[in-house]
C-alpha cells in the first residue's frame, strides 16, 4: 500500500491515543469527538486488516454503516458544542432518518455489489451542515475571542476541507468506477481522498490536544 | 457521449476539488475575518459604554459633592453663624444680668450656654463632614489628619495615621479617596467590636497609591471577605464601591473572624 494511503491511518491512531490520554480532562463535546476518533481509528485499522488479509471479501456494505457511526457521533459532539435547543430537538430525527437510509443502503450494497456513493454524499452534506452551524454560532454569539484557540473551530475547518474534497470525489466515484482503469480508481480513492482524511484527522488530533481557554463573556 | 481520457478526467477532477477547496478556504477566511470585525465592534461598543458609565458616575459624584458643599457652607455660614452670634448675645445677656439674676436664672443661663455651644459644635462638625474645607485648602494628607483627629476626639477608638504621599492627585480624586477613608473609619468605629486601635495608611509606591484601613476588631465572617465586586451591602459600602469605580481603583478586604479587618484601596496615580 502506498505511503499516502497509510498516513491518515497513522494520523487517526495518534489522534485516538491523544483522545484516550486526555479523555478525563476533556469537555463533553470533545469527549464525543474522542469517541469518534477512536471509532475512526478502529474502522481504518479494520479496513486495512481486511484489505491485507481478505482482499477478495466484499466490504462495500460497511461504508454506509461507517458513515452512520461518524455522522451520529459527530452530531452528538456538535449537539454538546452548539448547545442549541432547536438543534437538540431536530438532531435525533435527522440522524434517525439518515440511519434508516444508511441501513437500507448497506442492505442493498450487501446484495448488489456497488459503491454506495449517495450515502457518503448525504453524510458529507450533513457534516458540512454541522460545521456551518458551528461557524454561524461563532459569529452570532462572539464568545470565542481567539478562534485558533477553539478546538471546535479546528474540527469544523477540518470537516469543511474534508467534506468539500470528498464530496467532489463521491459525486464522480461511480462514473470513475464504471469508465476508468483500476489504476486511476486507486489513484483517486487511495491517494487523493486519503489526503483529505489526513487533514481531517490532523484537525481532530489538534482539537483533542489543545487546552482551550475559558470562554469569556463578551456576548453577555 | 464518450468519457474523457483518463488524464483529462483526473485533471478535471483535481481542478474541481481545488475549486471547491478554494470555496471552503474562502468560507473559513470569511468566518475568521468577520468574527474578528464583529469582536472589535463589540469591544469598541463596550469601551464606549464603560466610558459613558464612568462619565456618568463622575458627574453624579461631582453633583453630589457640589450639593454637599453647598449645604455644608449654608450650615456653616448661615445656621452656624447665627448660633454663634446668639451664643455671644446670650453671654452678654448673662453678664449684664449677673447682678440681678437669682440662682435659678444663673443655672438656666449656664444650661442655655452649654446647649448653644453644643449646637455650634454639631453644626460645625456636620458642615466639615459634608465638605472638608481642609482638603480643598491643604490637600489629602492634612484632611486625613484632621479626620483622624476628629475621630480620636470621640475617644471610641485610637486612630493612627501614616502618610507617605509625595505626588498629590487631582482634587476630585483626593475627595473620592477622602470619602472612602471617611466611610471606612466610620464603619470601623461602628462595627469593629472589640477593636482597640485603627490604623490608616496612605502610601505611594511608584505609580501605585494605596490606602489601607486596618482594625483589630471582630473582623468579618468568611463569606464577606471579598476582592471588590460583591462587597455591596449598605449605603455606605455602596458609596465606597461607586467611588472605587470612579477612581478606577481596586478594593480588597482581608479578614479572619476575630483577627480584625484590613481594607486596601489601590489605584494608579499619574506619575
Amino acid at each position: 500500500m502506498h505511503l499516502v494511503g497509510l498516513l491518515p491511518i497513522w494520523a487517526v491512531v495518534v489522534a485516538a491515543v491523544v483522545g484516550l490520554i486526555r479523555f478525563r480532562r476533556l469537555a463533553q463535546p470533545l469527549r464525543y469527538l474522542a469517541l469518534l476518533v477512536g471509532f475512526d481509528a478502529l474502522v481504518e485499522l479494520a479496513v486495512l486488516a481486511l484489505r491485507v488479509l481478505l482482499p477478495t471479501l466484499p466490504n462495500l456494505f460497511l461504508f454506509p454503516l461507517i458513515a452512520l457511526g461518524e455522522v451520529a457521533l459527530l452530531a452528538l459532539a456538535y449537539r454538546a458544542a452548539l448547545q442549541s435547543a432547536t438543534f437538540s430537538r431536530l438532531m435525533p430525527w435527522v440522524v434517525g432518518a439518515f440511519g434508516l437510509y444508511a441501513l437500507v443502503g448497506a442492505w442493498v450494497a450487501f446484495h448488489r455489489v456497488h459503491y454506495p456513493a449517495a450515502i457518503q454524499i448525504t453524510a458529507d452534506l450533513l457534516q458540512f451542515c454541522l460545521a456551518a452551524l458551528y461557524f454561524w454560532k461563532l459569529l452570532r454569539e462572539l464568545r470565542v475571542e481567539h478562534l485558533h484557540q477553539d478546538p471546535f473551530f479546528w474540527v469544523s475547518v477540518g470537516l469543511v476541507a474534508f467534506v468539500l474534497g470528498d464530496l467532489f470525489i463521491m459525486l464522480f466515484s461511480n462514473y470513475l468506477l464504471a469508465h476508468y482503469s483500476v489504476g486511476l480508481q486507486r489513484l483517486v480513492l487511495l491517494m487523493v481522498r486519503p489526503c483529505f482524511l489526513l487533514i481531517l484527522y490532523c484537525c481532530y488530533g489538534l482539537a483533542l490536544w489543545m487546552h482551550p481557554p475559558k470562554a469569556n463573556s463578551l456576548s453577555s | 457521449m464518450d468519457a474523457p481520457a483518463e488524464s483529462e478526467f483526473f485533471k478535471l477532477l483535481i481542478i474541481g476539488i481545488g475549486l471547491l477547496l478554494l470555496v471552503g478556504g474562502a468560507l473559513v477566511l470569511f468566518v475568521v475575518t468577520y468574527q474578528k470585525r464583529l469582536l472589535q465592534q463589540q469591544l469598541r461598543l463596550r469601551e464606549a459604554e464603560a466610558e459613558y458609565q464612568q462619565q456618568l458616575l463622575a458627574a453624579i459624584i461631582e453633583a453630589q459633592e457640589h450639593e454637599r458643599e453647598r449645604i455644608g457652607r449654608d450650615l456653616h455660614d448661615g445656621i452656624g453663624a447665627t448660633l454663634a452670634t446668639t451664643r455671644l448675645l446670650m453671654g452678654r445677656l448673662e453678664t449684664n444680668s449677673q447682678a440681678t439674676a437669682n440662682a435659678e436664672e444663673s443655672g438656666l443661663f449656664g444650661m442655655v450656654n452649654e446647649l448653644m455651644g453644643s449646637a455650634v459644635h454639631d453644626v460645625r462638625s456636620i458642615s466639615h463632614s459634608l465638605f472638608p474645607a481642609v482638603l480643598a485648602r491643604y490637600g489629602l494628607a492634612e484632611a486625613l489628619q484632621h479626620l483622624v483627629d476628629v475621630s480620636n476626639e470621640t475617644g471610641a477608638l485610637y486612630v493612627e495615621l501614616e502618610v507617605d504621599y509625595p505626588q498629590p492627585l487631582a482634587l476630585a480624586q483626593e475627595l473620592a479617596l477622602y470619602r472612602i477613608c471617611q466611610e471606612l473609619i466610620h464603619n470601623a468605629l461602628k462595627h469593629a467590636k472589640g477593636a482597640t486601635r485603627l490604623d490608616v495608611l496612605l502610601r505611594q509606591r511608584g505609580p501605585v497609591l494605596t490606602l489601607v484601613v486596618e482594625d483589630d476588631g471582630c473582623g468579618l465572617p468568611p463569606a464577606h471577605t471579598t476582592d471588590g465586586a460583591a462587597l455591596i451591602k449598605g449605603a455606605g459600602l455602596r458609596s465606597i464601591d461607586v467611588r472605587v469605580q470612579m477612581l478606577q481603583a481596586r478594593l480588597r478586604q482581608e479578614s479572619e473572624p476575630g483577627q480584625g479587618l484590613r481594607t486596601f484601596v489601590e489605584l494608579q496615580s499619574p506619575a
